[in-house]
């Protein structure tokens, strides 16, 4: 879901109300994205060690210009979200992606890749922020929803652990639900071409 | 002859889960009667509410987890009737649901049902609700007042307790005897000291709790309640007097829900360690990490969450409690 967890601490600590969200959502697409370009350029032409010193030197350039962008959107962010919007610059997830790349690898596919990547982590964010924000503060974007009594724990770090937990949960029930299906379709299709033969 | 085979295991035992659990019932009925004399039917109807929340949501983990419904479990019940009674008698029925659904649906289900949880349901659940509701969970009512089962509670006087008392570096001004009675504010199960006492006495001579947790608990937490007082009376221009200190002790060990907790809570089989001298090891740290948290922490009432931080090193006490065992039948056979 997040790739190893590489983005545990942004889901556990920042995930707390839909506008954080959506903001380290379009830095972590900036970030990772030209991160990921830039790292498929390098790979080609310089040594590891020096490959790593551009990669993150790269991100964190990206990271202050998308600073520049998410503060113009939502100016009163940075009180938020607080270390964490500079931290985006080393997220283990850029940091594993660009670091893990080889000469062979096809563009395209890095690409598409990096893109889902940024997307699964925007989905996670979105999903854990829309329930921790109703059930905590009792709003949505900082509308007040009506809700019968506010849950304000929520708010804190060992909930966002709880609701990845039960999310994991859901996860493993549907790829499950899905397996168990797809075996049950082969099996039909096997049955029914035994009867034919 | 004709040989049945079964599954393990073979040896029987006439204690079960259903037999401990049946125990811990019967106590915490006695303490639910005290609680109706000091503060009338609201306080059964919190537990009945807390029960059916706890069990419902039971019922419900077990049918989305594909479980076997065993109507036989009782932990439902106890972790239900538990909960309401480490809260005040004026506590809202929604905050006594949230609690019982989050003592079973967080801290019980996800770890594999009765038997497998790391952390103590009611302690979880107690310590979310303190957290999202501080101000409520915290306000006491004065015994023997009249609380209406249903409608507004706005009327009703509420006070400090000694705990928060204690916690500001004061000294309560409540009669020992009427507080070993249970006439003085607090969570409305954990006042009655007499019977708490007596129900800890008829556990013990049950064996469903081990004499080693409470015993070893209270000593722990009475002599670094004794300690932290006495260093803070260091730096004062006239000293604390030894009996002042010792009243001190008393007081610490009667207020808030440490002797209920110490006796359910820490005596919960599943979630403390198994052999006698971990139990001993594990007691004792407890009693230093509960007060230290009730001193310095931010909470008036540390108790549960000294208990989940102490559930989460339960291992440890049990690997160094086997090493042990080990260690004293090698020498033994040597």
């Amino acid at each position: 879901m997040l790739v190893l967890g590489l983005d545990l601490p942004f889901v556990i600590a920042c995930s707390t109300a839909l506008k954080i969200a959506v903001a380290l959502s379009i830095e972590m697409f900036i970030i990772h994205l030209v991160t990921i370009v830039c790292a498929m350029i390098t790979v080609r032409y310089l040594p590891f060690w020096a490959r790593m010193l551009v990669n993150v030197g790269v991100s964190t350039v990206t990271m202050t210009l998308a600073r520049y962008l998410i503060t113009g959107i939502f100016p009163d962010i940075t009180n938020y979200v607080g270390i964490y919007i500079y931290l985006m610059a080393v997220n283990g997830l850029t940091i594993y992606q660009s670091s893990s790349l080889t000469r062979k690898q096809r563009p395209w596919p890095v690409l598409v890749s990096a893109f889902m990547n940024a997307l699964a982590f925007s989905l996670t964010m979105l999903v854990i922020s829309t329930l921790r924000e109703y059930f905590a503060n009792g709003t949505l974007w900082g509308i007040a929803v009506p809700m019968p009594f506010k849950l304000s724990g929520l708010a804190l770090p060992f909930a966002g652990f709880i609701i990845i937990g039960f999310l994991l949960a859901f996860v493993k029930f549907i790829n499950k639900k899905l397996l168990a299906f797809s075996i049950s379709e082969l099996m039909r299709q096997d049955a029914r071409y035994t009867q034919l033969s | 002859m004709k040989i049945k085979p079964y599954d393990a295991p073979h040896i029987r035992h006439p204690e079960s889960t259903r037999t401990l659990m049946s125990d811990a019932i019967i106590t915490l009925l006695f303490i639910y009667a005290m609680a109706f004399y000091y503060y009338g039917l609201r306080a059964v109807m919190l537990g009945l509410v807390s029960v059916a929340a706890s069990y419902i949501t039971d019922i419900l983990c077990r049918l989305v987890a594909r479980r076997k419904l065993n109507f036989r479990d009782l932990s439902p019940i106890v972790t239900g009737m538990l909960l309401p009674l480490m809260m005040p008698a004026a506590i809202d029925y929604s905050i006594v649901i949230a609690a019982a659904v989050f003592a079973i649906l967080v801290a019980k289900h996800p770890f594999g049902g009765v038997g497998h949880n790391v952390f103590n349901p009611a302690a979880a659940g107690f310590s979310f609700v303190a957290i999202c509701f501080p101000d409520k969970l915290f306000t006491y009512t004065l015994p023997l007042q009249h609380l209406p089962v249903f409608g507004s509670l706005a009327e009703i006087a509420t006070t400090a307790s000694p705990a928060f008392t204690l916690g500001i570096g004061g000294l309560p001004q409540y009669d020992l005897v009427e507080m070993a009675l249970g006439n003085f504010p607090g969570p409305m199960g954990a006042t009655n000291i007499l019977v708490i006492l007596a129900c800890l006495l008829y556990l013990v001579f049950r064996n469903t709790v081990h004499w080693e947790s409470p015993v070893f608990f209270f000593l722990s937490a009475g002599i670094t309640a004794f300690v932290i007082r006495w260093i803070a009376s260091l730096g004062a221009t006239t000293p604390t007097s030894f009996t002042t200190l010792l009243i001190y002790m008393l007081y610490e060990l009667m207020s808030g829900i440490m002797l209920l907790g110490g006796v359910f809570l820490l005596g919960d089989p599943v979630t403390t360690p198994k052999r006698d001298w971990s139990k001993v090891a594990f007691a004792v740290v407890a009693g230093i990490v509960t007060m230290l948290f009730r001193r310095y922490g931010g909470f008036e009432e540390g108790f549960t969450f000294a208990v989940l931080l102490m559930n989460a090193t339960v291992w440890g006490f049990d690997m160094l409690g086997e090493r042990l065992a080990s260690h004293v039948r090698r020498r033994r056979t040597q």
